[in-house]
C-alpha cells in the first residue's frame, strides 16, 4: 500500500491565490510625495453657507484628518486662526482671491480648504447632502503656480438634526484624501522635493 | 403706519415669491457670480436588490411584514431622486428655488413577479422649494408636502409623519433652536383616487432643538371633506344600514326583504354630509451621550379618513351604498422607539427598536380585522466589525399581534372547523382558531461594507440566513393550497418554522 500525503491546499486554490496576489501587485497606488524635511504649511479652513453667504468653522474631525494627511508628507500644519479671515471671507467668495489674502503668513506654503454642505433630500430613511470641496495651495515665494481643485461628493447622515458640521465629519477622511492628492501634485511639480532630495 | 409698512412688506415678499417661481418655471439658467456656481443638477437614490432562495415553498420573504424588522421581510425597492436648482442666488441672500422629483417602485428584472416593469414605479414626490424671500430662515414649498420627524430604521416605518397625502403649499421657518412648519393643501386624490373629492388638508409641526442633545417636536394634520350635495363622490350616508349587513355585503338584499314593493334607489336616498379626520404626532430625540449615539421616540394618534361608498349587486342591478357613518370611527395609537448604541467603539454597534400599536374601530364590534388589534414588537440588531469592511450581523425580533374581535389567525391548516368558539361557523366573521399571532425571527450573516463601519453605512453586500417561528401556520407568502375540499390534490400541511437564505445588496447613492 502506498500512502500519499495530500497537499495542504489543492493546486487550483494555490493557483488562484497566486493569481490574486499577482493582480494585487499590479494595482498601482499613487505614491505619497514626502518632503525630506519638515516644512510648515499654513492652512485655512472654511465652511461656506449655501444661501446666506455666511462662513463658519469646519469640524475638528476634518482638521484632524487633514493634519494626518499633511504629516504623511512631512508637512507641519499651522492653522491660521479662523477669526483672522472670517470677516474678509464673507464678501470675498472667489477662491483665488481668498488664497491671496492668506499668503502673508510666515509659512512657505499656504493651503485653503473651502467646504460647503448643501442639503439634497430625505431618501428612504436617510438624509442626503452634497459636499463641495474647493482646495487651493500656493507657495509664498510664487515659484510655483498656485494649484486648485474642486469636487462635489455626496454623503448620507442618519438623522435630520445632523447639519453641516456632522455632514462634513461624516466624509472627513474622503475630503482629506483629496487634500493629499492635490498636495502630491503640487509638491512633485516644484523644487521642494528635488532640491532637498536630489536622488 | 406700522400696519401699512407691514402690508407693503408682505406685498413685496409675495411679489418676490411669484417672481422667483416664474423664473423657476422658465428654467432660467444660473446667473454669473463671483463664487463658482455649483452644478445646477444633482441626482441621488437608493436601491435594494436580493435573491432569497426558499426551499419551503415561500416567495422569498421570511415573514409577513415589517413588524418583525425590515430585514428579510421586504422585497426589492429602488428610488431615484432628482434635484435641479431653478434659480441659484446670484448674490448671497438673494432668493433661490430648487425643484425635487422622486421616482420609486419595487421591481427589478428577474427579482419579482413584475419583472422590472416601470408600471409599478411612480413619481412619489415633486416640489419646488424657494427661500430668501421674506426672511433668510423661511422656506416655501409648493407641491407634495410630506414631512417626517424621522424614521424607525429597523422597521422602515415613520409614525411621526404628516402630509403624506397632501399636495399644496407649506412654509418652514427654521432657526438654530426652533423649526416651525405650516402647510395647507388637498388630500383628495391620495385618498379617493379616481373617485376624487376635495379634501382640505392643513396642519403643521413645531420642533425645539436644544444643544445637539435633545429635540422635542409636536405636530398635527386635520382633513375636511365638505358636503357637496349632488357630487356623487362627496360624502353621503345611506340611511338604515346595519354594520353586520355592511360587512356581509347584504345591505341591499336585506333592505328589499324589509321593504317589499319599494325601490332602494328612490325610496332610500343617501343624505349628503361631510367627513373629517386627523392625526397628531409627537417626537422626542436625544443622544450624543456616551455610548448612546441617538434615541428617537415617535408617537401618533389618528382617526382615519372615512370611506365613501361601495357597490352591491342584487337582482342583476348594481346599487351604491354610502358608508361614511360606518367607517368614521377607525382610530390608531402607534408608538415607536429606536436607539443606536456604540457598544465597543470600532468593534460592535447595536440598534434596538420597539413598536406598539393599538387600533380600534368603534363602528365594528363584531368582525376581527386590522382595524381592531394590538401589536407589540421589538427588534435588536448587532453588527460586529471583523475588519473595516467585513462585518458580522445578527438580528432578532419578537412580536405579538392580538385581535380585539375574536379569531383572526390560523394555527392549523384545518382551523376552519374551529373558528367560532371552537366550532365551524360558515356565517361567522372569525377567521382561524386563534386571536393571537406570536412571531420570532433570527437573521445572521456576513456583511461587506466597502464604505466602512456603521449599521446603516452603505453600500452593503449581505449573505444572510433567516429563521422564523410563528404560531400561525405557514406564516409567510406562499403558494400552498389551504382548501379542505375533498378533491383538493394538494393536501394541507402544518409548518410553523421557516428559513431563507438571502444574497442581497443595498445602497444609498
Amino acid at each position: 500500500m502506498v500512502l500519499k500525503t495530500r497537499p495542504l491546499l489543492p493546486l487550483h486554490t494555490l493557483a488562484l491565490l497566486a493569481a490574486l496576489a499577482f493582480a494585487a501587485g499590479c494595482v498601482k497606488t499613487a505614491p505619497v510625495v514626502k518632503l525630506p524635511e519638515k516644512t510648515p504649511i499654513a492652512v485655512a479652513f472654511v465652511l461656506d453657507d449655501d444661501h446666506q453667504g455666511l462662513v463658519g468653522e469646519v469640524p475638528e474631525a476634518l482638521k484632524k484628518e487633514v493634519s494626518a494627511v499633511l504629516a504623511e508628507r512631512n508637512l507641519d500644519l499651522f492653522e491660521i486662526p479662523f477669526a483672522s479671515y472670517a470677516e474678509v471671507f464673507v464678501p470675498v467668495r472667489d477662491s483665488q482671491r481668498r488664497l491671496a489674502r492668506l499668503t502673508n503668513s510666515e509659512a512657505p506654503l499656504t493651503l485653503l480648504v473651502e467646504t460647503k454642505a448643501v442639503y439634497f433630500a430625505q431618501l428612504s430613511g436617510r438624509y442626503r447632502w452634497t459636499v463641495s470641496l474647493n482646495l487651493s495651495v500656493a507657495r509664498k515665494d510664487g515659484s510655483i503656480e498656485p494649484l486648485s481643485s474642486a469636487s462635489d461628493l455626496s454623503t448620507f447622515v442618519d438623522f435630520e438634526h445632523q447639519k453641516e458640521p456632522a455632514v462634513i465629519s461624516s466624509i472627513a477622511s474622503d475630503l482629506a484624501r483629496r487634500v493629499g492628492a492635490l498636495l502630491d501634485e503640487f509638491l512633485s511639480a516644484g523644487d521642494l522635493v528635488e532640491k532637498k532630495n536630489p536622488s | 403706519m406700522r400696519t401699512e409698512r407691514f402690508v407693503k412688506s408682505l406685498a413685496r415678499g409675495f411679489a418676490r415669491l411669484l417672481a422667483v417661481l416664474c423664473l423657476a418655471a422658465m428654467f432660467t439658467p444660473a446667473q454669473a457670480q463671483a463664487e463658482a456656481a455649483r452644478d445646477r443638477f444633482n441626482a441621488g437614490g437608493y436601491f435594494r436588490i436580493m435573491t432569497r432562495p426558499d426551499f419551503q415553498g415561500g416567495d422569498g420573504k421570511l415573514g409577513y411584514w415589517n413588524l418583525y424588522g425590515r430585514l428579510l421581510n421586504e422585497g426589492p425597492w429602488g428610488t431615484l431622486a432628482l434635484k435641479l436648482d431653478l434659480v441659484q442666488n446670484a448674490v448671497k441672500s438673494d432668493p433661490y428655488a430648487t425643484v425635487v422629483a422622486q421616482i420609486e417602485g419595487g421591481s427589478f428584472q428577474n427579482t419579482d413577479v413584475n419583472m422590472g416593469s416601470l408600471g409599478v414605479f411612480a413619481l412619489t414626490r415633486l416640489y419646488i422649494e424657494a427661500g430668501n424671500i421674506f426672511t433668510p430662515d423661511l422656506v416655501f414649498q409648493i407641491g407634495t408636502l410630506e414631512k417626517r420627524f424621522g424614521d424607525l430604521g429597523l422597521y422602515d416605518m415613520w409614525p411621526a409623519e404628516i402630509f403624506a397625502d397632501t399636495v399644496g403649499l407649506s412654509a418652514r421657518y427654521d432657526t438654530k433652536h426652533v423649526e416651525v412648519l405650516l402647510g395647507v393643501g388637498d388630500a383628495g386624490f391620495a385618498t379617493r383616487k379616481g373617485d376624487y373629492s376635495t379634501i382640505l388638508s392643513m396642519g403643521g409641526t413645531l420642533k425645539f432643538k436644544l444643544g445637539g442633545h435633545l429635540e422635542i417636536g409636536v405636530g398635527g394634520q386635520f382633513r375636511y371633506e365638505p358636503e357637496v350635495s349632488g357630487n356623487k363622490n362627496a360624502p353621503y350616508v345611506t340611511p338604515g344600514v346595519a354594520y353586520e349587513d355592511f360587512r356581509r355585503r347584504e345591505v341591499v338584499s336585506n333592505w328589499f326583504d324589509a321593504h317589499p314593493g319599494m325601490d332602494f334607489i328612490h325610496d332610500n336616498l343617501p343624505q349628503s354630509t361631510s367627513s373629517t379626520s386627523y392625526k397628531v404626532i409627537g417626537y422626542v430625540g436625544f443622544g450624543n451621550l456616551g455610548p448612546l449615539k441617538w434615541n428617537n421616540l415617535f408617537v401618533n394618534y389618528l382617526r382615519s379618513h372615512p370611506l365613501n361608498f361601495y357597490t352591491e349587486s342584487y337582482g342583476g342591478t348594481d346599487y351604491t351604498v354610502y358608508i361614511k357613518e360606518l367607517t368614521d370611527e377607525r382610530h390608531q395609537v402607534n408608538l415607536g422607539n429606536e436607539m443606536q448604541l456604540t457598544l465597543v467603539p470600532g468593534w460592535l454597534d447595536a440598534t434596538w427598536s420597539i413598536l406598539f400599536g393599538y387600533h380600534f374601530d368603534n363602528d365594528n364590534e363584531i368582525a376581527p380585522d386590522d382595524f381592531n388589534r394590538t401589536y407589540i414588537s421589538t427588534v435588536l440588531r448587532l453588527q460586529a466589525y471583523v475588519t473595516k469592511v467585513v462585518h458580522v450581523l445578527a438580528e432578532t425580533s419578537l412580536a405579538r399581534e392580538k385581535s380585539h374581535n375574536g379569531n383572526l389567525y390560523r394555527q392549523h391548516f384545518d382551523s376552519v372547523f374551529a373558528n367560532t368558539h371552537g366550532l365551524a361557523d360558515s356565517r361567522g366573521f372569525e377567521i382561524g382558531d386563534s386571536d393571537t399571532r406570536d412571531t420570532w425571527q433570527l437573521k445572521a450573516g456576513i456583511v461587506l461594507n466597502p464604505n466602512g463601519r456603521g449599521i446603516f453605512n452603505r453600500p452593503s453586500l449581505r449573505l444572510l440566513y433567516g429563521l422564523q417561528y410563528s404560531s400561525q401556520n405557514q406564516a409567510w407568502g406562499n403558494a400552498f393550497s389551504d382548501s379542505l375540499d375533498q378533491y383538493n390534490i394538494f393536501s394541507g400541511t402544518e409548518r410553523h418554522w421557516h428559513s431563507v437564505i438571502a444574497i442581497e445588496a443595498e445602497a444609498w447613492f
